[in-house]
């Protein structure tokens, strides 16, 4: 049996160990949809808003994931 | 100017703990109460969301209070107490199990989760005796826990969802005091 057919909602885990990473894009965006709910003024604000903060969020990710993997090589390197 | 603008109506609102323990049952209620249903729908939806994804992710034990207990839990604490073994305090029960505090903000379908996950038994064998045909479970334990990563994030997504509803408790609140305003 596949690991997607053995998995029962709620029971089990997600079966996907090898893209836990991607899950943190939705995470990310439930944070900047509800974060900008509450700080916008105005609710029509909010989308503009909470894509601007889901993208910075999501370049900032990859730019720490980024220069963490360049520093691990250098130190695997030297 | 519709109602999922910031301005509510120009009415009495209700005192700020009530909306605050409304916005706890029920996330994005606070809003609603104070007249901003657009606000309130939006946050609350999202949180819910966020929450039940956690669940789905991590599986329904990502949920783990220090108080309730799987019968199996519960006879095993006992043994370790009959042993000897300190009971340990509230607080030292809480800082066992940390991400609770952020999940239990997320309101009673944390704790309503905690008690379906630890009651929750599925078969997971069957007796192959015709004359046993009852199912043979993990008897107690409720649903499994998992070590995965994936369990991490389910942890992950339900207690950020649970502190992002303290923050819209608190912003409900604080706007119910204010006339509506931030």
């Amino acid at each position: 049996m596949t690991p997607i057919a053995a998995y029962t909602p709620f029971w089990n885990p997600l079966p996907v160990w090898d893209y836990w990473y991607t899950l943190l894009i939705p995470l990310s965006l439930g944070i900047s949809i509800v974060y900008k709910s509450v700080k916008c003024h105005h609710m029509r604000q909010v989308p503009r808003e909470a894509t601007i903060i889901f993208l910075t969020i999501l370049i900032g990710m990859i730019a720490a994931a980024a220069a963490l993997m360049g520093l691990t090589r250098l130190l695997e390197w030297r | 100017m519709s109602s999922t603008d910031a301005d509510p109506p120009a009415k009495s609102l209700p005192p700020a703990p009530l909306v605050a323990l409304a916005a706890w049952l029920i996330p994005g209620a606070g809003y609603v109460l104070i007249g901003q249903v657009g606000r309130g729908i939006t946050v609350g939806v999202t949180i819910l969301a966020m929450f039940v994804a956690g669940l789905l992710i991590g599986g329904i034990r990502v949920i783990d209070s220090p108080w309730i207990e799987s019968p199996a839990q519960r006879a095993e604490r006992e043994v370790k107490e009959r042993n000897g073994a300190p009971r340990p305090s509230a607080v030292q029960a809480v800082l066992q199990k940390p991400w609770f505090i952020g999940q239990m903000l997320a309101g009673p379908v944390a704790l309503v989760a905690n008690k379906v996950g630890v009651t929750w038994e599925r078969p997971t064998a069957r007796a192959t005796s015709a004359d046993d045909d009852v199912a043979i479970t993990g008897a107690g334990q409720g649903a499994p826990f998992s070590h995965a990563r994936v369990y991490e994030l389910g942890t992950l997504y339900t207690a950020v969802a649970g502190m992002l509803n303290l923050l819209a408790i608190i912003d409900s609140a604080y706007r119910a005091s204010n006339r509506g305003n931030r």
